[in-house]
Protein backbone atom coordinates (compact mmCIF):
# COMPACT_ATOMS: atom_id res chain seq x y z
CA UNK A 1 0.00 0.00 0.00
CA UNK A 2 1.46 3.33 -1.03
CA UNK A 3 1.16 6.63 0.73
CA UNK A 4 0.89 10.06 -0.87
CA UNK A 5 4.50 10.82 -0.07
CA UNK A 6 5.63 7.72 -1.96
CA UNK A 7 3.70 8.52 -5.15
CA UNK A 8 4.16 12.28 -5.09
CA UNK A 9 7.33 12.07 -7.15
CA UNK A 10 5.62 10.24 -9.97
CA UNK A 11 2.62 12.59 -9.91
CA UNK A 12 4.89 15.62 -10.12
CA UNK A 13 6.81 14.08 -13.00
CA UNK A 14 3.58 13.69 -14.96
CA UNK A 15 2.57 17.22 -13.98
CA UNK A 16 6.01 18.47 -15.09
CA UNK A 17 6.16 20.41 -11.83
CA UNK A 18 8.97 18.79 -9.80
CA UNK A 19 9.65 21.87 -7.70
CA UNK A 20 6.04 22.57 -6.66
CA UNK A 21 6.02 25.80 -8.62
CA UNK A 22 2.39 25.56 -9.71
CA UNK A 23 0.77 22.97 -7.43
CA UNK A 24 1.67 22.89 -3.77
CA UNK A 25 2.01 19.64 -1.89
CA UNK A 26 -1.06 20.44 0.18
CA UNK A 27 -3.12 20.97 -2.97
CA UNK A 28 -2.07 17.66 -4.41
CA UNK A 29 -2.80 15.92 -1.12
CA UNK A 30 -6.33 17.35 -1.12
CA UNK A 31 -6.84 15.99 -4.62
CA UNK A 32 -5.43 12.67 -3.42
CA UNK A 33 -8.04 12.55 -0.66
CA UNK A 34 -10.85 13.50 -3.03
CA UNK A 35 -9.81 10.93 -5.62
CA UNK A 36 -9.89 8.22 -2.97
CA UNK A 37 -13.38 9.17 -1.86
CA UNK A 38 -14.64 9.35 -5.43
CA UNK A 39 -13.31 5.94 -6.40
CA UNK A 40 -14.56 4.34 -3.19
CA UNK A 41 -18.01 5.78 -3.81
CA UNK A 42 -18.19 4.70 -7.44
CA UNK A 43 -16.76 1.19 -7.11
CA UNK A 44 -17.50 -0.77 -3.91
CA UNK A 45 -14.21 -2.62 -4.09
CA UNK A 46 -12.82 -1.76 -0.68
CA UNK A 47 -14.37 -4.32 1.60
CA UNK A 48 -12.78 -5.29 4.88
CA UNK A 49 -13.51 -8.23 7.15
CA UNK A 50 -12.33 -7.83 10.75
CA UNK A 51 -12.94 -9.18 14.21
CA UNK A 52 -13.30 -6.79 17.14
CA UNK A 53 -13.39 -7.49 20.85
CA UNK A 54 -16.63 -7.01 22.76
CA UNK A 55 -17.02 -4.66 24.50
CA UNK A 56 -14.78 -2.15 22.77
CA UNK A 57 -11.68 -1.26 24.72
CA UNK A 58 -11.92 2.49 24.71
CA UNK A 59 -8.78 4.50 25.31
CA UNK A 60 -10.48 6.80 27.79
CA UNK A 61 -13.84 7.70 29.28
CA UNK A 62 -14.82 11.27 30.03
CA UNK A 63 -17.76 13.04 31.64
CA UNK A 64 -17.72 16.67 30.53
CA UNK A 65 -17.36 17.72 26.88
CA UNK A 66 -14.38 19.95 27.58
CA UNK A 67 -12.34 16.94 28.70
CA UNK A 68 -12.25 15.46 25.19
CA UNK A 69 -9.81 18.05 23.88
CA UNK A 70 -7.14 16.72 26.25
CA UNK A 71 -7.60 13.09 25.27
CA UNK A 72 -6.69 10.96 22.30
CA UNK A 73 -7.93 7.76 20.77
CA UNK A 74 -11.35 6.11 21.03
CA UNK A 75 -13.27 8.00 23.71
CA UNK A 76 -16.45 7.13 25.56
CA UNK A 77 -18.67 9.69 27.20
CA UNK A 78 -20.01 8.08 30.32
CA UNK A 79 -22.92 8.94 32.60
CA UNK A 80 -25.44 11.67 31.99
CA UNK A 81 -25.10 15.41 31.92
CA UNK A 82 -27.80 16.82 34.18
CA UNK A 83 -28.55 20.13 32.52
CA UNK A 84 -30.44 21.64 35.47
CA UNK A 85 -27.37 21.70 37.69
CA UNK A 86 -24.70 21.47 34.97
CA UNK A 87 -23.45 18.38 36.71
CA UNK A 88 -22.88 14.79 35.74
CA UNK A 89 -24.94 12.12 37.46
CA UNK A 90 -24.82 8.36 37.28
CA UNK A 91 -28.31 7.28 38.28
CA UNK A 92 -31.67 8.82 37.35
CA UNK A 93 -32.67 9.10 41.02
CA UNK A 94 -29.92 11.68 41.53
CA UNK A 95 -31.95 14.21 39.57
CA UNK A 96 -34.77 13.78 42.13
CA UNK A 97 -32.43 13.82 45.15
CA UNK A 98 -33.71 17.14 46.45
CA UNK A 99 -37.33 16.09 46.20
CA UNK A 100 -39.36 14.36 48.83
CA UNK A 101 -39.78 11.19 46.75
CA UNK A 102 -37.03 8.63 46.56
CA UNK A 103 -36.80 8.71 42.77
CA UNK A 104 -36.93 5.79 40.34
CA UNK A 105 -35.08 2.59 41.10
CA UNK A 106 -32.52 1.63 38.52
CA UNK A 107 -32.31 -1.66 36.67
CA UNK A 108 -28.71 -2.44 37.46
CA UNK A 109 -25.26 -0.98 37.85
CA UNK A 110 -23.82 2.02 36.09
CA UNK A 111 -20.21 2.11 35.05
CA UNK A 112 -17.56 4.42 33.73
CA UNK A 113 -15.76 1.99 31.45
CA UNK A 114 -17.80 -0.55 29.46
CA UNK A 115 -15.74 -3.51 30.66
CA UNK A 116 -17.03 -2.89 34.19
CA UNK A 117 -20.37 -4.25 33.03
CA UNK A 118 -18.85 -7.72 33.38
CA UNK A 119 -19.26 -7.47 37.13
CA UNK A 120 -23.02 -6.97 37.37
CA UNK A 121 -26.27 -6.45 35.53
CA UNK A 122 -25.79 -3.31 33.49
CA UNK A 123 -28.57 -0.73 33.59
CA UNK A 124 -27.50 0.76 30.27
CA UNK A 125 -26.46 -0.75 26.94
CA UNK A 126 -22.85 -1.83 26.74
CA UNK A 127 -21.44 -0.04 23.71
CA UNK A 128 -19.14 -1.14 20.95
CA UNK A 129 -17.52 0.99 18.27
CA UNK A 130 -17.78 0.54 14.54
CA UNK A 131 -14.47 1.10 12.80
CA UNK A 132 -13.80 4.71 11.89
CA UNK A 133 -13.51 3.88 8.20
CA UNK A 134 -16.58 1.63 8.08
CA UNK A 135 -19.25 2.67 5.64
CA UNK A 136 -22.13 0.27 5.09
CA UNK A 137 -21.90 -2.89 7.18
CA UNK A 138 -22.62 -5.82 4.90
CA UNK A 139 -22.48 -8.62 7.42
CA UNK A 140 -22.42 -8.70 11.21
CA UNK A 141 -21.64 -11.63 13.46
CA UNK A 142 -21.51 -11.98 17.21
CA UNK A 143 -19.99 -15.15 18.61
CA UNK A 144 -20.29 -16.91 15.25
CA UNK A 145 -23.96 -16.11 14.79
CA UNK A 146 -25.14 -13.71 12.12
CA UNK A 147 -27.48 -10.99 13.38
CA UNK A 148 -29.21 -8.07 11.70
CA UNK A 149 -29.48 -4.38 12.52
CA UNK A 150 -32.45 -2.47 13.90
CA UNK A 151 -33.16 1.06 14.99
CA UNK A 152 -33.21 1.76 18.70
CA UNK A 153 -36.84 2.86 18.39
CA UNK A 154 -37.75 -0.50 16.89
CA UNK A 155 -36.12 -2.35 19.75
CA UNK A 156 -37.70 -0.06 22.36
CA UNK A 157 -41.13 -0.60 20.82
CA UNK A 158 -40.80 -4.33 21.38
CA UNK A 159 -39.15 -4.38 24.80
CA UNK A 160 -39.34 -1.63 27.43
CA UNK A 161 -36.42 -3.22 29.30
CA UNK A 162 -34.22 -3.34 26.21
CA UNK A 163 -31.41 -1.37 27.83
CA UNK A 164 -30.81 -3.92 30.56
CA UNK A 165 -32.10 -7.11 28.94
CA UNK A 166 -29.48 -9.84 28.88
CA UNK A 167 -29.33 -12.92 26.73
CA UNK A 168 -28.10 -14.07 23.34
CA UNK A 169 -28.04 -11.13 20.90
CA UNK A 170 -30.57 -11.13 18.11
CA UNK A 171 -29.85 -7.70 16.66
CA UNK A 172 -27.61 -4.64 16.97
CA UNK A 173 -28.63 -0.99 16.94
CA UNK A 174 -27.01 2.46 17.00
CA UNK A 175 -27.04 4.21 20.34
CA UNK A 176 -26.40 7.58 18.76
CA UNK A 177 -27.61 8.35 15.26
CA UNK A 178 -24.76 9.15 12.94
CA UNK A 179 -22.14 8.09 15.50
CA UNK A 180 -20.08 4.98 15.62
CA UNK A 181 -21.39 3.75 18.98
CA UNK A 182 -23.73 0.76 18.82
CA UNK A 183 -25.10 -1.86 21.18
CA UNK A 184 -26.34 -5.43 21.08
CA UNK A 185 -29.82 -6.50 22.04
CA UNK A 186 -30.11 -8.41 24.28
CA UNK A 187 -26.76 -7.87 25.95
CA UNK A 188 -24.58 -10.95 26.02
CA UNK A 189 -22.47 -11.83 29.05
CA UNK A 190 -19.06 -10.21 28.83
CA UNK A 191 -16.24 -12.70 28.56
CA UNK A 192 -12.78 -11.64 29.55
CA UNK A 193 -10.03 -13.53 27.78
CA UNK A 194 -6.59 -12.85 29.13
CA UNK A 195 -4.22 -12.30 26.25
CA UNK A 196 -1.67 -15.08 26.34
CA UNK A 197 1.76 -14.92 24.82
CA UNK A 198 1.42 -15.33 21.11
CA UNK A 199 -2.02 -13.78 20.86
CA UNK A 200 -1.78 -10.41 19.23
CA UNK A 201 -4.52 -7.97 18.50
CA UNK A 202 -3.55 -6.37 15.24
CA UNK A 203 -5.29 -3.78 13.18
CA UNK A 204 -4.63 -5.80 10.07
CA UNK A 205 -6.78 -8.75 10.89
CA UNK A 206 -8.49 -8.71 14.22
CA UNK A 207 -7.30 -11.33 16.65
CA UNK A 208 -4.43 -13.17 15.05
CA UNK A 209 -4.10 -16.65 16.41
CA UNK A 210 -1.43 -17.89 14.12
CA UNK A 211 0.80 -16.20 11.63
CA UNK A 212 3.20 -18.02 9.37
CA UNK A 213 5.29 -17.51 6.35
CA UNK A 214 6.84 -14.07 6.67
CA UNK A 215 10.58 -14.33 6.19
CA UNK A 216 13.23 -11.92 7.36
CA UNK A 217 13.69 -10.46 3.91
CA UNK A 218 10.21 -9.01 4.01
CA UNK A 219 9.61 -9.38 0.31
CA UNK A 220 8.97 -13.08 -0.02
CA UNK A 221 6.68 -15.52 1.65
CA UNK A 222 3.06 -15.51 2.57
CA UNK A 223 1.40 -14.29 5.74
CA UNK A 224 -1.60 -16.28 6.83
CA UNK A 225 -3.81 -15.08 9.63
CA UNK A 226 -6.71 -16.97 11.15
CA UNK A 227 -9.42 -14.74 12.54
CA UNK A 228 -10.94 -15.70 15.88
CA UNK A 229 -14.71 -15.32 16.13
CA UNK A 230 -15.68 -16.75 19.53
CA UNK A 231 -17.28 -14.13 21.78
CA UNK A 232 -16.13 -11.46 19.38
CA UNK A 233 -17.77 -9.19 16.89
CA UNK A 234 -17.01 -9.88 13.25
CA UNK A 235 -17.98 -7.41 10.57
CA UNK A 236 -17.72 -7.22 6.84
CA UNK A 237 -18.04 -3.61 5.80
CA UNK A 238 -17.36 -1.16 2.99
CA UNK A 239 -14.31 0.96 3.67
CA UNK A 240 -14.48 4.74 3.36
CA UNK A 241 -10.86 5.78 2.84
CA UNK A 242 -9.99 8.46 5.36
CA UNK A 243 -6.47 9.71 4.85
CA UNK A 244 -5.60 12.42 7.33
CA UNK A 245 -1.84 12.53 6.96
CA UNK A 246 0.40 12.43 3.93
CA UNK A 247 2.11 9.29 5.17
CA UNK A 248 -1.16 7.39 5.67
CA UNK A 249 -1.16 4.31 3.48
CA UNK A 250 -3.80 4.12 0.81
CA UNK A 251 -6.34 1.31 1.38
CA UNK A 252 -6.03 0.46 -2.29
CA UNK A 253 -3.34 -2.06 -3.22
CA UNK A 254 -0.55 -0.69 -5.43
CA UNK A 255 -2.04 -1.90 -8.75
CA UNK A 256 -5.14 0.20 -8.08
CA UNK A 257 -3.38 3.27 -6.66
CA UNK A 258 -2.60 4.29 -10.22
CA UNK A 259 -6.27 5.06 -10.79
CA UNK A 260 -6.16 7.38 -7.80
CA UNK A 261 -3.17 9.09 -9.40
CA UNK A 262 -5.23 9.61 -12.57
CA UNK A 263 -7.87 11.31 -10.47
CA UNK A 264 -5.25 13.56 -8.87
CA UNK A 265 -3.89 14.52 -12.28
CA UNK A 266 -7.37 15.26 -13.59
CA UNK A 267 -8.05 17.56 -10.66
CA UNK A 268 -4.65 19.24 -10.97
CA UNK A 269 -4.93 19.98 -14.69
CA UNK A 270 -8.53 21.04 -14.29
CA UNK A 271 -7.99 23.44 -11.38
CA UNK A 272 -8.28 27.14 -12.09
CA UNK A 273 -4.59 27.85 -11.80
CA UNK A 274 -1.57 28.46 -14.00
CA UNK A 275 -1.47 24.76 -14.67
CA UNK A 276 -4.93 24.61 -16.23
CA UNK A 277 -4.61 22.47 -19.38
CA UNK A 278 -8.02 21.19 -20.52
CA UNK A 279 -6.63 18.65 -23.00
CA UNK A 280 -4.55 16.93 -20.33
CA UNK A 281 -7.43 17.21 -17.88
CA UNK A 282 -9.62 15.34 -20.36
CA UNK A 283 -6.93 12.77 -21.02
CA UNK A 284 -6.46 11.92 -17.36
CA UNK A 285 -10.20 11.99 -16.81
CA UNK A 286 -10.50 9.39 -19.55
CA UNK A 287 -7.80 7.32 -17.89
CA UNK A 288 -9.58 7.58 -14.57
CA UNK A 289 -12.90 6.53 -16.10
CA UNK A 290 -11.16 3.60 -17.77
CA UNK A 291 -9.76 2.72 -14.37
CA UNK A 292 -13.25 2.77 -12.86
CA UNK A 293 -14.42 0.39 -15.58
CA UNK A 294 -11.40 -1.81 -14.95
CA UNK A 295 -12.16 -1.96 -11.23
CA UNK A 296 -15.79 -2.83 -11.93
CA UNK A 297 -14.68 -5.56 -14.31
CA UNK A 298 -12.26 -6.90 -11.69
CA UNK A 299 -15.05 -6.93 -9.12
CA UNK A 300 -17.30 -8.88 -11.49
CA UNK A 301 -14.53 -11.31 -12.34
CA UNK A 302 -13.77 -11.93 -8.68
CA UNK A 303 -17.36 -13.13 -8.25
CA UNK A 304 -17.85 -14.97 -11.50
CA UNK A 305 -14.49 -16.07 -12.86
CA UNK A 306 -13.80 -19.53 -11.53
CA UNK A 307 -13.60 -23.11 -12.62
CA UNK A 308 -17.17 -24.33 -12.69
CA UNK A 309 -18.61 -27.80 -12.78
CA UNK A 310 -22.04 -29.32 -12.98
CA UNK A 311 -23.52 -30.21 -9.64
CA UNK A 312 -21.43 -29.70 -6.55
CA UNK A 313 -20.93 -30.82 -3.02
CA UNK A 314 -24.00 -31.23 -0.90
CA UNK A 315 -24.45 -28.65 1.79
CA UNK A 316 -25.01 -30.11 5.27
CA UNK A 317 -28.67 -29.95 6.18
CA UNK A 318 -29.37 -26.85 8.21
CA UNK A 319 -31.30 -26.90 11.44
CA UNK A 320 -34.62 -25.26 10.78
CA UNK A 321 -37.20 -23.99 13.20
CA UNK A 322 -36.79 -22.55 16.71
CA UNK A 323 -33.39 -22.88 18.27
CA UNK A 324 -32.67 -24.39 21.66
CA UNK A 325 -32.39 -22.18 24.76
CA UNK A 326 -29.00 -20.67 25.50
CA UNK A 327 -28.12 -23.10 28.28
CA UNK A 328 -28.42 -26.13 26.02
CA UNK A 329 -25.20 -27.48 24.49
CA UNK A 330 -24.30 -25.99 21.14
CA UNK A 331 -25.05 -28.16 18.11
CA UNK B 1 16.50 -3.61 -21.17
CA UNK B 2 13.80 -6.17 -21.86
CA UNK B 3 11.68 -6.51 -24.96
CA UNK B 4 8.86 -4.26 -23.79
CA UNK B 5 11.25 -1.48 -22.80
CA UNK B 6 13.05 -1.77 -26.12
CA UNK B 7 9.78 -1.56 -28.02
CA UNK B 8 8.72 1.48 -26.01
CA UNK B 9 11.97 3.32 -26.66
CA UNK B 10 11.69 2.62 -30.37
CA UNK B 11 8.18 4.02 -30.52
CA UNK B 12 9.08 7.20 -28.65
CA UNK B 13 12.09 7.78 -30.89
CA UNK B 14 14.81 6.99 -28.38
CA UNK B 15 17.86 5.02 -29.44
CA UNK B 16 17.89 1.53 -28.03
CA UNK B 17 21.64 1.03 -28.47
CA UNK B 18 22.82 4.35 -27.00
CA UNK B 19 19.85 6.06 -25.32
CA UNK B 20 20.28 9.69 -24.32
CA UNK B 21 17.58 10.16 -21.71
CA UNK B 22 16.29 6.72 -20.75
CA UNK B 23 19.62 5.05 -20.16
CA UNK B 24 19.77 1.31 -19.64
CA UNK B 25 20.05 1.35 -15.87
CA UNK B 26 17.69 1.46 -12.93
CA UNK B 27 17.60 5.24 -12.67
CA UNK B 28 17.37 6.08 -16.34
CA UNK B 29 14.77 3.48 -17.14
CA UNK B 30 12.67 4.16 -14.02
CA UNK B 31 9.93 6.31 -15.67
CA UNK B 32 9.46 3.85 -18.53
CA UNK B 33 9.62 0.90 -16.19
CA UNK B 34 7.04 2.56 -13.94
CA UNK B 35 4.53 2.82 -16.77
CA UNK B 36 5.19 -0.69 -18.01
CA UNK B 37 4.67 -2.05 -14.51
CA UNK B 38 1.30 -0.33 -14.30
CA UNK B 39 0.35 -1.79 -17.65
CA UNK B 40 1.37 -5.27 -16.59
CA UNK B 41 -0.59 -5.01 -13.38
CA UNK B 42 -3.69 -3.74 -15.12
CA UNK B 43 -3.53 -6.44 -17.76
CA UNK B 44 -3.00 -9.18 -15.17
CA UNK B 45 -5.92 -7.79 -13.19
CA UNK B 46 -8.26 -8.15 -16.13
CA UNK B 47 -6.98 -11.04 -18.23
CA UNK B 48 -6.04 -13.80 -15.78
CA UNK B 49 -2.47 -13.73 -17.06
CA UNK B 50 -0.85 -14.55 -13.75
CA UNK B 51 -2.21 -17.48 -11.78
CA UNK B 52 -0.50 -19.02 -8.78
CA UNK B 53 -1.26 -21.90 -6.44
CA UNK B 54 -1.21 -21.49 -2.69
CA UNK B 55 -1.54 -24.01 0.08
CA UNK B 56 -3.73 -22.99 2.99
CA UNK B 57 -3.29 -25.12 6.11
CA UNK B 58 -6.47 -25.06 8.14
CA UNK B 59 -6.71 -24.67 11.89
CA UNK B 60 -9.21 -26.18 14.29
CA UNK B 61 -12.43 -24.15 14.52
CA UNK B 62 -11.13 -21.35 12.30
CA UNK B 63 -13.26 -20.46 9.31
CA UNK B 64 -11.89 -17.06 8.23
CA UNK B 65 -8.36 -16.72 6.90
CA UNK B 66 -6.54 -13.65 5.69
CA UNK B 67 -4.00 -14.31 2.95
CA UNK B 68 -1.38 -11.66 2.33
CA UNK B 69 1.34 -12.60 -0.17
CA UNK B 70 4.48 -10.61 0.44
CA UNK B 71 5.73 -10.71 -3.12
CA UNK B 72 2.64 -10.13 -5.25
CA UNK B 73 -0.96 -8.98 -4.80
CA UNK B 74 -3.86 -11.28 -4.20
CA UNK B 75 -6.60 -11.03 -6.84
CA UNK B 76 -9.31 -13.63 -6.39
CA UNK B 77 -9.53 -17.42 -6.08
CA UNK B 78 -10.24 -19.45 -9.20
CA UNK B 79 -10.39 -22.88 -7.69
CA UNK B 80 -10.10 -24.36 -4.20
CA UNK B 81 -9.24 -28.01 -4.00
CA UNK B 82 -9.22 -30.26 -0.94
CA UNK B 83 -6.40 -32.67 -1.63
CA UNK B 84 -7.03 -34.86 1.36
CA UNK B 85 -10.68 -35.47 0.52
CA UNK B 86 -10.17 -35.35 -3.26
CA UNK B 87 -12.86 -32.86 -4.02
CA UNK B 88 -13.31 -29.31 -5.13
CA UNK B 89 -14.96 -26.71 -2.98
CA UNK B 90 -17.74 -24.63 -4.49
CA UNK B 91 -17.89 -20.87 -4.15
CA UNK B 92 -20.66 -19.33 -2.13
CA UNK B 93 -21.23 -16.11 -0.22
CA UNK B 94 -21.99 -15.00 3.31
CA UNK B 95 -25.52 -13.98 2.37
CA UNK B 96 -26.36 -17.41 0.94
CA UNK B 97 -24.94 -19.26 3.92
CA UNK B 98 -26.61 -16.95 6.43
CA UNK B 99 -29.96 -17.27 4.67
CA UNK B 100 -29.68 -21.02 4.93
CA UNK B 101 -28.56 -21.07 8.55
CA UNK B 102 -27.57 -17.96 10.50
CA UNK B 103 -25.42 -20.10 12.78
CA UNK B 104 -23.42 -21.54 9.92
CA UNK B 105 -20.19 -20.36 11.56
CA UNK B 106 -20.80 -22.79 14.42
CA UNK B 107 -20.81 -25.80 12.16
CA UNK B 108 -17.64 -27.78 11.89
CA UNK B 109 -16.66 -30.86 9.97
CA UNK B 110 -13.83 -32.88 8.56
CA UNK B 111 -14.66 -32.14 4.93
CA UNK B 112 -15.02 -28.49 3.94
CA UNK B 113 -17.50 -28.13 1.11
CA UNK B 114 -17.64 -24.42 0.29
CA UNK B 115 -15.58 -21.28 0.41
CA UNK B 116 -16.54 -17.61 0.30
CA UNK B 117 -14.19 -14.75 -0.59
CA UNK B 118 -14.25 -11.71 1.69
CA UNK B 119 -12.95 -8.39 0.48
CA UNK B 120 -9.56 -8.16 -1.17
CA UNK B 121 -7.58 -10.60 0.95
CA UNK B 122 -9.73 -12.83 3.16
CA UNK B 123 -11.25 -16.22 2.54
CA UNK B 124 -13.83 -18.15 4.51
CA UNK B 125 -14.32 -21.91 4.66
CA UNK B 126 -17.57 -23.74 5.40
CA UNK B 127 -17.90 -25.77 7.50
CA UNK B 128 -14.94 -24.83 9.65
CA UNK B 129 -12.47 -27.68 10.18
CA UNK B 130 -12.91 -29.72 13.36
CA UNK B 131 -9.22 -30.58 13.40
CA UNK B 132 -6.04 -28.98 12.14
CA UNK B 133 -3.85 -30.48 9.50
CA UNK B 134 -5.86 -30.50 6.31
CA UNK B 135 -4.59 -28.32 3.51
CA UNK B 136 -6.50 -26.56 0.77
CA UNK B 137 -4.91 -25.95 -2.59
CA UNK B 138 -6.00 -22.57 -3.90
CA UNK B 139 -5.44 -21.46 -7.47
CA UNK B 140 -5.73 -17.71 -7.51
CA UNK B 141 -5.41 -14.89 -9.97
CA UNK B 142 -2.57 -12.67 -8.81
CA UNK B 143 -1.20 -9.30 -9.75
CA UNK B 144 2.59 -9.26 -9.91
CA UNK B 145 4.56 -6.73 -7.97
CA UNK B 146 6.53 -4.21 -9.98
CA UNK B 147 9.74 -5.51 -11.49
CA UNK B 148 12.87 -3.46 -10.85
CA UNK B 149 15.56 -5.05 -13.01
CA UNK B 150 15.46 -6.02 -16.64
CA UNK B 151 16.40 -9.56 -15.66
CA UNK B 152 13.23 -9.92 -13.55
CA UNK B 153 10.58 -12.18 -15.09
CA UNK B 154 7.63 -10.51 -16.79
CA UNK B 155 4.40 -12.16 -15.74
CA UNK B 156 2.45 -11.25 -18.81
CA UNK B 157 1.37 -13.25 -21.81
CA UNK B 158 3.29 -12.48 -25.00
CA UNK B 159 0.10 -11.36 -26.70
CA UNK B 160 -0.19 -8.44 -24.29
CA UNK B 161 3.38 -7.22 -24.30
CA UNK B 162 2.85 -4.90 -27.26
CA UNK B 163 -0.13 -3.45 -25.44
CA UNK B 164 2.06 -2.72 -22.42
CA UNK B 165 4.47 -0.85 -24.68
CA UNK B 166 1.63 1.31 -26.06
CA UNK B 167 0.58 2.07 -22.48
CA UNK B 168 4.06 3.31 -21.69
CA UNK B 169 4.14 5.41 -24.85
CA UNK B 170 0.84 6.99 -23.87
CA UNK B 171 2.13 7.99 -20.44
CA UNK B 172 5.36 9.27 -21.99
CA UNK B 173 3.39 11.54 -24.31
CA UNK B 174 1.14 12.71 -21.47
CA UNK B 175 4.24 13.47 -19.41
CA UNK B 176 5.48 15.70 -22.22
CA UNK B 177 2.14 17.50 -22.39
CA UNK B 178 1.04 16.01 -25.71
CA UNK B 179 -2.50 14.94 -24.86
CA UNK B 180 -3.43 14.19 -28.48
CA UNK B 181 -0.64 11.67 -29.05
CA UNK B 182 -1.20 10.27 -25.58
CA UNK B 183 -4.85 9.61 -26.39
CA UNK B 184 -3.92 7.97 -29.69
CA UNK B 185 -1.41 5.71 -27.99
CA UNK B 186 -3.96 4.87 -25.30
CA UNK B 187 -6.47 3.88 -27.97
CA UNK B 188 -3.82 1.58 -29.46
CA UNK B 189 -3.27 0.02 -26.04
CA UNK B 190 -6.97 -0.66 -25.63
CA UNK B 191 -7.21 -2.07 -29.15
CA UNK B 192 -4.21 -4.36 -28.87
CA UNK B 193 -5.17 -5.63 -25.42
CA UNK B 194 -8.78 -6.18 -26.44
CA UNK B 195 -10.10 -4.12 -23.53
CA UNK B 196 -12.64 -2.09 -25.45
CA UNK B 197 -14.96 -2.07 -22.45
CA UNK B 198 -12.64 0.53 -20.90
CA UNK B 199 -13.19 2.91 -23.80
CA UNK B 200 -16.85 2.66 -24.79
CA UNK B 201 -16.30 4.77 -27.90
CA UNK B 202 -14.13 2.00 -29.29
CA UNK B 203 -16.76 -0.64 -28.70
CA UNK B 204 -19.48 1.38 -30.36
CA UNK B 205 -17.93 1.21 -33.78
CA UNK B 206 -20.07 -0.35 -36.47
CA UNK B 207 -18.26 -2.56 -38.96
CA UNK B 208 -19.47 -3.24 -42.47
CA UNK B 209 -18.02 -4.93 -45.49
CA UNK B 210 -17.10 -2.52 -48.27
CA UNK B 211 -19.22 0.61 -48.65
CA UNK B 212 -22.40 1.41 -50.56
CA UNK B 213 -21.53 2.88 -53.99
CA UNK B 214 -23.50 6.02 -53.33
CA UNK B 215 -22.53 6.63 -49.71
CA UNK B 216 -21.60 10.23 -50.42
CA UNK B 217 -24.52 12.53 -49.86
CA UNK B 218 -25.79 13.82 -53.13
CA UNK B 219 -25.43 17.53 -53.53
Amino acid sequence: MSSFLEVQGRIRRLLRDPDATIWTTEQLFRYWQQAHLELARRVPLLVDARAFPYPTRFDASFMHPWEAQFLEGDLYRCWTHWQAQDEVCMYPWEAAYWMADAGPADDGIRWMHPWEAAFGVSAEPVPFLIHREAGAVRFFVYDQEAIGSKLESEVAAVDGYYQSRSGRPICWYPIEEGERIHALYPQPPIVFDEMSEGDVFDDAGGLILWSDGATESGDTGLTLEAVALEDQLFMVYDVTPLLWNMDDESPYPDPLVHYVECGVLEWAFGADSEGFIPSLRDYWRGRKEAGVEAMKRFLRLSLSDRQTQMGGSKRPRAIKGPSMPDHYPEP
Amino acid sequence: MNAIERLTLEWIGESTTAPDVYTDDATGMAPIRDSINHAIQELCLLTRSFVRTFHLPMLTDRSIYRIVPRRDFWGYPLEVWDRGNHRKLTQTSLAVLAAHDRRFLWRSGTRPSEYFPLGLSALGIFPKPSASGSVLEIRAVMVPKAYTADTDPIHLRDAYQRAAAWYAVSEFCAGRGDAKRASEAWAQYVEVAGLQFMAPGQADRLFMMGAPPDWRRRE
